[in-house]
């Protein structure tokens, strides 16, 4: 399918028209930029990446999986239909990578259904929007959008990547761009880490970790969430939840009888980095980080686990 | 369903977590046809002195007779609840083991009550068993509503384990040690609503010190950001001094 091209004066048309058709998420500026449902287009930004990822749409902070009365039980799927706006192609390609994980051999109905009803509409960046942003390191596809915003100075090009995405554009005249690939300053050059599992950098690097776990709620790819039930204080009904959790805290790991498999916290930090870099690809051939830079920007004392890896010798 | 029998009591403290957890008031009427609430001497003229099954204790221990009552109240149930910062951790009285006791007894006594001795107080748990802690100044009405409903349900609650930035970033607030805020929440226990950072109020640690709590280099991260490493110091003893004491010195000896 052709690239389209849109005027910057018809930006806010377009959004508008999006907004239409469902709840339209996008970028805004606040105190940091946040993706949020828009209710004016005015306040949306394409300036700068916002800090938490667009997996909460897909599988939400906090949800319900089903509420029970007495015996009956009702599962709680999603309820809007999402036009997201904005995403990089970090972002974009982390639902790629979560929708293994998601959709393997047993499927995650809610986040089935949310991947089948949103529309996603990328933000290509001619500019890394963050001094963190590394993704050129990690293989990124340009795939996984219905269309791909291209800021050209006065235009928008637009690519289709899905028959949704071009009913949404082919009104708009045609044009031949191809975007750039993204390039970024900050680079992770050592990819292959098995051999790295000792190393006293970890202690040493990971001493001043205080364990927040900003790193996995700002991750595009992590998706851990642990699972209780919330009864009603009438007690025949009640509903079963779940909550991100993280594997940077120490109750993680912990099973019955009160052992905790990963105590020391360079375990916990390393489990994370292996995970991203080691573990996922083993299993399905690319690396689960997509270099959004978000787990170093967000990290209150700024561990650089990139500056980490590079700095181990093999 | 036999209904559980449930006190309510206090020791020395402020009784604000007791109003807090009455505070409960739309569902109050539910829950007290849930439990049979036989001795909660706030809220209740007649109150029963016998066995029960759950014992909520608020207030630290300041005095022997509190000792004695404890105890007593600790043979007479199946479940002790420590309610709240003083009954948990001490509470904000039990800075005075880090003052000249000379100095409080004359500030709050004044010359003419020389008889009148400061005894620094202890949490609950310096004297008998505790089974479970509901934490914080004051305790937070709906951590109690959730403990007390695993138990009507017939779980055994889990204690909650998560700093309060774990759920201060499931609302996606801006951190506020990343805007050089005096935020404490890294090594404080969570499960209160969030209610200080959601009103951009820094964390001060009334929900005590997580057991893994990363003291020292808090301290050096807030010291970074410019503030004085004794104030530092003096805010983490505020509610449960003794505790902090008490972990920082196991992290000592470990490293």
């Amino acid at each position: 399918m052709r690239a389209r091209l849109l005027s910057k004066h018809e930006f806010h048309r377009f959004l508008e028209k999006l907004k239409s058709q469902g709840t339209l998420v996008a970028p805004v500026k606040e105190d940091i930029v946040r993706f949020k449902e828009i209710t004016d287009v005015s306040a949306i930004t394409t300036e700068g990446h916002p800090l938490f990822p667009l997996k909460k749409y897909f599988s939400p902070q906090k949800r319900k999986i089903f509420t029970y009365e007495n015996n009956n039980i009702e599962e709680v799927l999603p309820e809007k239909q999402y036009i997201m706006f904005g995403a990089r192609l970090c972002d974009i390609n982390a639902l790629l990578r979560l929708d293994k994980l998601f959709l393997g051999d047993i499927s995650d109905r809610y986040y089935q259904r949310a991947r089948a009803n949103n529309l996603i509409i990328g933000l290509h960046c001619e500019i890394p929007p963050n001094e963190m942003c590394f993704c050129e390191s990690m293989g990124l596809s340009d795939s996984g959008y219905d269309l791909l915003f291209c800021d050209a100075g006065e235009n928008f090009h637009i690519k289709v990547g899905s028959e949704r995405g071009n009913a949404l554009v082919q009104d708009l005249p045609e044009s031949d761009f191809q975007p750039e690939p993204i390039k970024t300053e900050k680079k992770l050059h050592n990819t292959e880490i098995a051999a790295f599992f000792e190393n006293d950098a970890w202690k040493k690097e990971v001493e001043k970790c205080l364990s927040c776990g900003a790193c996995t709620t700002l991750c595009p790819t992590c998706l851990c969430f642990d699972v209780y039930d919330d009864p009603d204080v009438e007690m025949n009904k009640g509903a079963r939840i779940t909550e991100w959790d993280s594997c940077q805290y120490e109750d993680f790991t912990k099973v019955a009888g009160g052992h905790v498999f990963r105590q020391a916290r360079e375990q916990r930090f390393r489990h994370r980095i292996f995970h991203k870099i080691q573990y996922y690809k083993d299993q399905f051939g690319e690396f689960m980080c997509t270099g959004c830079g978000r787990c170093i920007e967000g990290c209150p004392t700024k561990i650089d686990f990139v500056e980490i890896l590079n700095g181990m010798k093999q | 369903m036999v209904k559980p029998k449930v006190a309510i009591h206090s020791i020395t403290g402020c009784a604000g977590c007791q109003l807090e957890i009455y505070f409960v008031e739309d569902i109050l009427l539910q829950i007290l046809d849930k439990i049979d609430l036989v001795a909660a001497p706030m809220i209740k003229e007649q109150n029963y002195d016998g066995k029960v099954d759950i014992c909520f204790i608020e207030g630290s221990v300041t005095y022997d007779e509190n000792i004695e009552q404890i105890k007593k109240w600790r043979e007479n149930a199946d479940i002790i609840v420590a309610l709240g910062a003083c009954a948990c951790d001490g509470g904000v009285q039990q800075q005075k083991h880090f003052m000249d006791k000379e100095v409080v007894e004359h500030y709050v006594y004044g010359e003419e009550r020389k008889h009148l001795k400061a005894v620094p107080p202890t949490p609950i748990s310096d004297h008998i068993e505790v089974d479970f802690y509901i934490k914080g100044c004051p305790a937070d009405k709906e951590e109690f509503l959730w403990f007390l409903k695993q138990l009507l349900v017939g779980k055994t609650p889990k204690q909650y384990e998560k700093s309060i930035c774990h759920e201060c970033k499931l609302r996606e607030n801006h951190c506020l040690l990343e805007q050089g805020r005096e935020c404490y929440g890294p090594i404080t226990y969570g499960h209160c609503s969030i209610m200080c950072p959601d009103f951009n109020h820094a964390c001060t640690c009334c929900r005590g010190p997580m057991k893994d709590a990363n003291f020292e280099e808090h301290i050096k991260l807030l010291v970074e950001k410019g503030y004085d490493e004794q104030q530092i110091r003096q805010r983490m003893q505020k509610y449960a001094g003794l505790r902090v004491e008490k972990l920082m010195n196991n992290d000592k000896n470990k490293s």
